[in-house]
């Protein structure tokens, strides 16, 4: 029942008989809850709920949202363009993603077997012999199709790797570099700010020696294989190279290319969870 | 926010530190980021780092006080959610009574954290439970620190629009959460 003739109390109107509950509240009263310095604890009533709910949304910020750091510094680095290891691929849905995924895993998987057993009993003709042999053991045409994701990967997931976990990339280790860097060279501010920037990925001021101290010098750091590794969802590519290939060349080859088909989840899941430790 | 060091932290990013960057970046990440979930929900990560491209590439040219700074950076990411057409993709939110918070902790502490933050997730989907013009004002006032003018500006209405749409998104949350009988 609704019309201009129809009484309010008889109108259909959801809101109207929520916002009935909700005693009037003034603009000026609204405005002073936008304003930064507001505190839910000095709102109204009615308007306490309303206020935490907007002091939740000017919260803290998690680990996640801290986590996309290494893509922007790329392109800082850069000069505003985004190196090709940061260009993520339009993603499909995950259980798509997934399946794809584990598919051609599988299907790697069964050629390299098929063909490593015929191979090593040495049942082929001399020249498939060669062409197989040389697919085996020296992919190494195919992994140059993406020369970055190994190193990077392993600098990507290091940074936002809590010390508890320890972060082996150079971005975490620059942020301990430009600190003691600032206080040997630097001014106040620029102390300052090397000091926060690490405080933050370190999970707090208390924290940053035992997180430096975990950093190891990227010259010195783990080899990309294993770097990769820790970012558990290249597992399948990585079992893969080394489950199926028996030269050393053939196995870094395989690493090389495992890492590229993960790369890109890569680089998200192992900041998300890095940073998930960090805190 | 940064404050009285924001000129020289500017500055400093703006001669290649990269200190000073992470320091600009750290500051305004989260904050567009959660704008960009009530806006763009789907790619809200993906539009922040186009954001952060299209601000190494304006650096140099930028000029302006740390107000001007906020008011550019979250006009380079409403364009960019904009340019994605993906606004339409916004999904219905899930209903308050699945998204209820649970008890909330009064005091902070560290091991609440992790509940603080699904506080965070919570309420930005609250927020994008409203119209969207009144979600947006909210949350370019209140998590991204914007003086109303500014909201208006970037939004292209007027400043008492903006204010209008601010109450009544205000007043429709007070609504929804004494019905709900929601206790933070």
């Amino acid at each position: 029942m609704t019309g201009p003739d129809v009484p309010d109390s008889d109108m259909l109107n959801v809101l109207w008989r929520s916002r009935a509950d909700v005693p009037h509240i003034g603009d000026p009263v609204l405005d002073s809850l936008m304003e930064p310095s507001a505190r839910p604890a000095d709102a109204a009533d009615p308007l306490y709920p309303v206020a935490e709910v907007l002091a939740a949304l000017r919260a803290a910020p998690d680990g996640a949202e801290l986590a996309g750091f290494n893509r922007a510094l790329a392109a800082f680095r850069y000069g505003g363009t985004t190196p090709e290891v940061f260009v993520r691929p339009r993603r499909r849905p995950a259980t798509l993603r997934r399946l794809l995924r584990a598919r051609l895993a599988a299907a790697i998987a069964v050629a390299v077997t098929a063909i490593s057993a015929v191979t090593y009993a040495g049942a082929l003709p001399a020249a498939l012999q060669r062409v197989a042999h040389e697919t085996i053991g020296a992919p190494a045409a195919h992994s140059n199709g993406h020369p970055h994701p190994s190193p990077s990967a392993a600098t990507t997931a290091g940074p936002a790797g809590p010390a508890g976990r320890g972060p082996a990339g150079s971005a975490a280790y620059g942020l301990c570099n430009a600190y003691q860097h600032a206080l040997a060279n630097g001014n106040k501010t620029e102390q300052g700010m090397a000091l926060r920037n690490l405080a933050a990925a370190a999970g707090g001021q208390d924290k940053v020696s035992a997180f430096c101290a975990a950093v190891p010098h990227p010259g010195a750091s783990t080899p990309p294989g294993n770097a990769v590794g820790h970012t558990s969802h290249t597992a399948p590519g990585k079992a893969v190279g080394h489950s199926h290939t028996k030269e050393p060349k053939a196995q870094s080859s395989s690493g090389g290319s495992g890492s590229g088909g993960g790369g890109g989840n890569g680089n998200g899941n192992g900041n998300g969870n890095g940073n998930q430790g960090a805190k | 926010m940064i404050g009285d060091e924001f000129e020289s932290v500017l500055t400093a990013a703006r001669g290649g530190s990269e200190t000073a960057f992470a320091y600009l970046w750290r500051d305004a990440n989260p904050a567009l980021l959660r704008y960009l979930r009530v806006i763009a929900p789907d790619v809200a990560e993906d539009v922040a780092a186009e954001v952060w491209l299209q601000v190494v590439r304006g650096l140099a040219e930028f000029r302006g006080n740390e107000a001007n700074w906020r008011a550019w950076l979250f006009t380079i990411a409403r364009r960019r959610a904009i340019d994605e057409g993906r606004r339409q993709s916004r999904r219905p939110s899930a209903p308050l009574e699945v998204l209820s918070p649970g008890e909330a902790p009064t005091a902070p502490d560290a091991a609440e954290i992790a509940m603080e933050n699904l506080r965070t997730e919570w309420a930005i989907k609250l927020i994008a439970t409203l119209p969207q013009l009144q979600a947006e004002v909210i949350m370019l006032r209140v998590v991204g620190g914007l003086e109303p003018q500014a909201v208006a500006d970037l939004l292209g209405r007027s400043p008492g629009a903006v204010r209008v749409a601010a109450h009544r998104g205000l007043r429709r949350l007070a609504a929804v959460l004494a019905k709900a009988g929601v206790t933070l």
